[in-house]
């Protein structure tokens, strides 16, 4: 006896033979009881998947969806309007974090600048003065001051670039299968980038080519964000990550803020 | 649009949470079975399911009314499991969960019991391609040339994929 193949019982199950070969194939399953089986098999997989219900989500996922909800809320009413109003909503957490810590940021960069603006300004005035105790005293003041000067600006770098670096690898490991809010994000960039540009102008006039060095890369990445979309399509957030992934610039800023932490405090 | 769905979308759009919660609630068993069974992963589906329902939030002032809520809901969420799906085949993430993964397994609910979990489990482990054209044709109920158009294959792969996956399901469940 010549069995059918399955793919033609497949077709007898969905009907789709000729009416011919419809009668063929039940002729032969009324003598054969494995091409029975494989019908019988065959139907009930398509009569119990036809009767798969609906699956009720397990209750963490509607609360996951009012957080995110909440987020991008608090995010998209801040990007408009928390440079203008003191007064935040108690529900924005969220947003009171990012701006806190952008806040924190640019005090910080100026802080830093101005210290060193004060230094520099201190140094140019007295800079005979500074010679001739080097000259007297062998030096040893000034190279305590510019060992002070470059912890000083090491300290704040390495806190700099442990917030952007936040800032990289939430972009660079989001997702999105349609659009993705990233006003949060952005905002905290678009502040970086100040802190960034008096941080590469210090380190320059400092000496410090490395640090002046990957400041430049991370300021042109910040700048990108910050100038961009408060929300991206999936292609433009790929074209960010790649953009992120190319420079390497998170490696480069793990591997110098590591470093930066590491130095001994003098 | 009927009166309850131009209802129910008027107070979400105006912001009202209460409505979209309920919203959530009446359209989510439908769209999270749909995200589960073409993901075939619980985790993802969750993930999907928090997706699909932002889309939502976004989007639902483009909803215009010319089908019903539900089918708008539905078409949305098959493009979001079908763009989650192409993503993650470009990331070869699927390849490296492994076919018996008991995670796959499904909770029990009062609609998943006796031979319908056996199907579940068994579908969830499909290899993704015949997995999608099968839960779209046979669990769905789409044509092959809708699933075709979807996936950007012809009506006879579409066919030829469900039959693959009837033959693996068959074994699995004997």
């Amino acid at each position: 006896m010549t069995h059918p193949s399955e793919e033609v019982l497949n077709d007898y199950v969905e009907r789709e033979l000729s009416p011919a070969e419809y009668v063929r194939i039940a002729t032969h399953l009324e003598t054969c009881a494995e091409c029975a089986l494989v019908v019988d098999d065959l139907q009930h997989i398509v009569r119990d998947a036809s009767a798969l219900g609906p699956l009720e989500p397990p209750a963490h996922v509607w609360a996951a969806i009012q957080e995110r909800l909440a987020e991008s809320r608090l995010a998209s009413e801040s990007s408009v309007g928390s440079r203008q109003s003191a007064v935040q909503s108690p529900k924005s957490t969220v947003q009171s974090r990012w701006t806190r810590f952008a806040w924190a940021a640019a005090t910080a960069a100026l802080i830093v600048m101005a210290f060193f603006t004060g230094r520099f300004t201190y140094q140019h005035e007295q800079q005979d003065a500074a010679r001739q105790t080097a000259a007297a005293g062998g030096g040893r003041a000034s190279v305590e001051d510019a060992t002070v000067r470059e912890r000083v600006l090491l300290i704040a770098v390495g806190d700099h670039l442990e917030r952007s670096q936040m800032v990289l690898v939430e972009l660079a490991h989001a997702e999105t299968r349609g659009e993705l809010d990233i006003s949060a994000e952005r905002q905290l960039a678009d502040d970086l980038v100040a802190s960034n540009r008096l941080y590469r102008q210090t380190a320059q006039q400092m000496g410090q080519t490395n640090v002046a060095g990957l400041l430049d890369e991370l300021e042109r990445v910040l700048v990108e964000v910050a100038r961009g979309p408060s929300t991206v399509s999936m292609g433009q957030l790929t074209d960010i990550q790649q953009r992120i992934e190319a420079l390497g610039i998170v490696f480069k800023v793990k591997v110098i803020g590591s470093e930066i932490r590491q130095q001994p405090v003098s | 649009m009927s009166r309850p769905d131009a209802e129910l979308v008027a107070r979400c759009r105006a912001g009202d949470s209460d409505a979209f919660e309920l919203l959530y609630r009446e359209h989510s068993p439908r769209l999270f079975a749909l995200a589960r069974r073409m993901t075939g992963s619980p985790q993802e589906s969750e993930d999907l399911l928090q997706e699909i329902f932002l889309q939502v939030h976004r989007k639902l002032d483009s909803y215009r009314g010319e089908a019903a809520l539900g089918t708008w809901l539905y078409r949305l969420a098959i493009r979001q499991c079908l763009d989650f799906l192409r993503s993650r085949q470009g990331k070869m993430r699927s390849a490296s969960r492994p076919l018996e993964d008991d995670s796959t397994l499904l909770p029990p609910t009062r609609e998943t019991h006796g031979a319908r979990i056996d199907i579940e489990r068994a579908v969830a482990r499909l290899p993704e391609g015949c997995r999608v054209a099968f839960v779209l044709h046979d669990v769905e109920g789409l044509e092959h040339k809708q699933i075709g158009e979807m996936l950007g294959v012809s009506e006879s792969t579409s066919k030829s994929q469900v039959f693959k996956a009837r033959i693996k399901l068959r074994a699995m469940l004997r």
